[in-house]
């Protein structure tokens, strides 16, 4: 691997091809790692050699004991690391990112929780630097809360810094809480959810930050590719005559894709040009990651079969937040912290959650990429590769 | 006006003390909702480090005006038309959704044509090279002058120069029309000259049925003719427009008040006197008329007709073509997508009712 590296490196110096120069940084990764490694590997080797040697005195070969722990230490985090970079990279991972949140099963109770989320999100973002605004705000009929707001039915935020899909896709699935809602009069804790759904996002027009252009969007093939002939749109139709008979403020835009009956509405502008454009970019996102989901659904059956608990469907429970014991629970790491006021607001506990989900996230796919191989060399192939 | 049923009011109080007062100008719970938001919104922007009790008491008033059916526009004093923000003030029409669909539909078939000159009719009229790359425009009835604003923007990219100029009779309109100017040069929507050239858009007020003077006929030599002129006759306008319209907005830019002269409708003087100058006086290659309904559309077409047969020198080959609501969207299945006129075939774009008369040359 390191030597393709160094041969393409070689050729992108003759010739600037874009591909290439994306399979370099794809490669770059591995290769600065297993680097790392190998020097650290022959450095233990020289030390190895210099303890086994008779001649080395006793004050060298003191120095030497203390280099080789030092260096054992090294080496086992830059393995992690090496098979950390050795796991494929998802293709959404450096793009920015919309999120998604829905209260669940749970009534006024869950519509709370959901904005609790929201904030804390935000909080994490504005905390982490990222650039985010509230791309819908849609709320319910009902009773209004304290602030004089309506309850919140949907709510999507666009994270606008690359790499935020990569970092926020674990937090995708049902959130679950346990408190005594405010709503509550006589005291009972009372579970409800609330759902994250996390897309990646697509910028309007193709900007050299990401990976997707123009052109991307363009070709059928792609993962990006809305043909609008597929899409439905329906706006505001005033009765009657329209145009200077009324003064309508209504901008709504709702566009369906007939094939997968997608369907997205957005209303939180005044413009309707605008409500347009922000409701095309949330149907390209929801379109390509229902395409990449089922291409992933196509992958072989032993792979689906390790993968099938990491892949974590939007209807799964992910995660507890319990406000008596002020505990926060991810269900698939495992992980339990006790300063749930910290997660609420974003901070580094939250972070602490997040990485171990990301965490056990690596260890998962690299088990199915295991049980692959294993498979694949059981299985006589007469092609194998190299 | 019907009048609003107690049950829906009730919800609406449920939701919000203020949502009524909101709905009784909007007058669905969904618009009101938003209405109401947005109005939120804007007293936040407003009331920034003003104690609590102001921001409601701002509120409320908003919401009081709303009520009486104050058009929303007005109110928050801006109206969203494409990328611009285009301010609104009492006096003059507020821009409506279907003049920004038609804006920008002629925007993009002019990015289109300039990037990729239609073959056709090339042997009539040769093709500007590349080297001159420069474009005018004429909006005739501009109001607050959100169409040439949103043209310039829409186009800077692609044109090297592009003249913008807008005509109203009304002096609230131009001088509000250069206050969008000014406005969305400083929001950074619209590109401001550097102090030593000429600027590129500019507003006057000129009443168009008047006799121009030799300087006026010079400005009105153009590419492209635009207008979205008083369409409305004396009787739509008391039975068909709402309330928030007939009693807030301008009836000059809505009702044609010109003696009527030749065969044409009272309501359609307007497009008469366009045809003429975009035939005999402005030189220009595109005329684009908006109208108020299908029949209008059918009778404007129909005077173009006459116009053009009356025209027999006429070298150029024209096309007549009609826009509906949404120019850019795939059409009904119940929708005409071609009209037989005189024996003129004329094509239609889009879907919705039929809102613009385009001559293309």
């Amino acid at each position: 691997m390191a030597k393709e590296h160094d041969r393409l490196t070689e050729e992108t110096a003759e010739t600037f091809d874009a591909k290439i120069s994306k399979r370099i940084g794809e490669l770059k990764n591995v290769t600065t790692a297993l680097r790392a490694w190998e020097e650290s590997e022959s450095a233990m080797e020289e030390l190895h050699a210099l303890l086994q040697d008779p001649t080395t005195d006793d004050e060298l070969r003191e120095l030497a004991t203390e280099d080789m722990n030092a260096t054992q230490l090294q080496l086992e985090t830059l393995s992690q690391s090496l098979s950390k970079s050795l796991i494929p990279k998802h293709p959404f991972e450096d793009m920015p990112c919309l999120m998604e949140i829905r209260p669940g099963a749970g009534g006024g109770e869950a519509a709370i929780f959901a904005g609790d989320l929201l904030r804390m999100y935000r909080a994490f973002c504005a905390r982490r630097g990222y650039r985010v605004s509230l791309m819908k705000y849609d709320t319910a009929d009902g009773e209004s809360g304290d602030n004089g707001e309506a309850p919140l039915a949907e709510a999507i935020l666009e994270i606008e810094a690359s790499g935020a899909y990569g970092e926020l896709r674990s937090e995708a699935g049902v959130h679950r809480v346990q408190r005594v809602p405010a709503t509550e009069k006589s005291g009972r804790t009372h579970t409800s959810a609330a759902s994250v759904l996390v897309l990646p996002s697509l910028p309007a027009t193709g900007s050299s930050e990401t990976d997707v252009s123009q052109a991307d969007m363009n070709d059928p093939e792609s993962d990006y590719y809305v043909n609008a002939a597929d899409v439905k749109t329906d706006v505001y139709r005033s009765r009657g005559a329209g145009g200077q008979h009324v003064n309508t403020t209504d901008s709504a835009v709702r566009l369906t894709h007939i094939p997968t009956n997608t369907v997205v509405a957005m209303q939180d502008s005044r413009s309707q040009h605008k409500n347009r454009e922000k409701a095309w970019q949330l149907l390209r996102s929801k379109i390509a990651q229902a395409k990449r989901e089922a291409r992933e659904a196509e992958v072989s059956s032993i792979r689906r079969g390790v993968i099938g608990v990491a892949k974590m469907g939007r209807e799964n429970k992910i995660r507890t937040y319990n406000w008596g014991q002020q505990r926060v629970s991810d269900h698939r790491s495992g992980i339990n912290v006790h300063n749930l006021d910290d997660v609420m607001e974003g901070g580094p506990e939250l972070d602490k959650v997040i990485d171990s989900v990301k965490a056990w996230m690596g260890e998962q796919e690299m088990q199915a990429l295991l049980a692959e191989e294993q498979e694949a060399s059981k299985a006589p192939l007469p092609n194998k590769k190299k | 006006m019907p009048r609003l049923p107690h049950s829906l009011l009730l919800r609406a109080r449920n939701i919000s003390s203020l949502l009524p007062l909101v709905l009784r100008g909007a007058r669905s719970l969904d618009s009101a909702i938003n209405e109401l938001r947005w109005l939120r919104e804007h007293v936040e922007e407003i009331c920034v480090n003003k104690p609590e009790e102001h921001f409601h008491r701002t509120l409320f008033r908003l919401c009081k005006r709303r009520s009486r059916g104050e058009p929303l526009q007005y109110i928050l004093r801006s109206q969203p038309f494409g990328d611009l923000d285009i301010e609104c003030k009492p006096g003059v029409l507020i821009p409506r959704p279907e003049t920004e669909a038609c804006t920008i539909h002629l925007a993009g078939l002019l990015v289109q044509e300039r990037l990729r000159p239609l073959t056709e009719g090339t042997n009539q009229r040769p093709r500007q090279s590349d080297a001159q790359s420069s474009l005018k425009i004429v909006d005739l009835c501009t109001g607050t002058g959100c169409i040439p604003l949103l043209l310039h923007s829409q186009l800077t990219p692609t044109f090297k120069s592009i003249r913008c100029m807008g005509w109203d009779i009304s002096k609230d309109a131009v001088s509000l029309a250069r206050a969008n100017l000014t406005r969305n040069e400083l929001l950074k929507n619209i590109t401001a000259p550097d102090s030593q050239s000429s600027p590129s858009i500019t507003f006057e007020r000129v009443d168009i049925f008047s006799d121009f003077t030799d300087q006026q006929l010079r400005d009105l030599k153009c590419d492209v003719l635009v207008s979205n002129p008083p369409y409305i006759s004396h009787q739509s306008f008391k039975y068909e427009t709402t309330r928030s319209v007939r009693n807030w907005e301008p009836k000059l830019a809505l009702v044609p008040s010109i003696p009527q002269k030749g065969g044409c409708l009272p309501q359609d003087v307007f497009y008469d006197r366009l045809l003429h100058l975009h035939l005999k006086v402005c030189g220009s290659r595109i005329l684009l008329m908006e109208v108020g309904d299908d029949e209008q559309a059918i009778r404007v077409a129909q005077l173009a007709i006459g116009r053009l047969r009356e025209d027999l020198d006429a070298s150029r080959v024209v096309q007549i073509e009609l826009w509906r609501d949404s120019p850019d969207s795939l059409p009904l299945d119940n929708e005409l997508q071609e009209y037989d006129l005189d024996g003129y075939n004329i094509n239609v774009r889009g879907s919705g009712t039929l809102r613009a008369v385009v001559l293309v040359s």
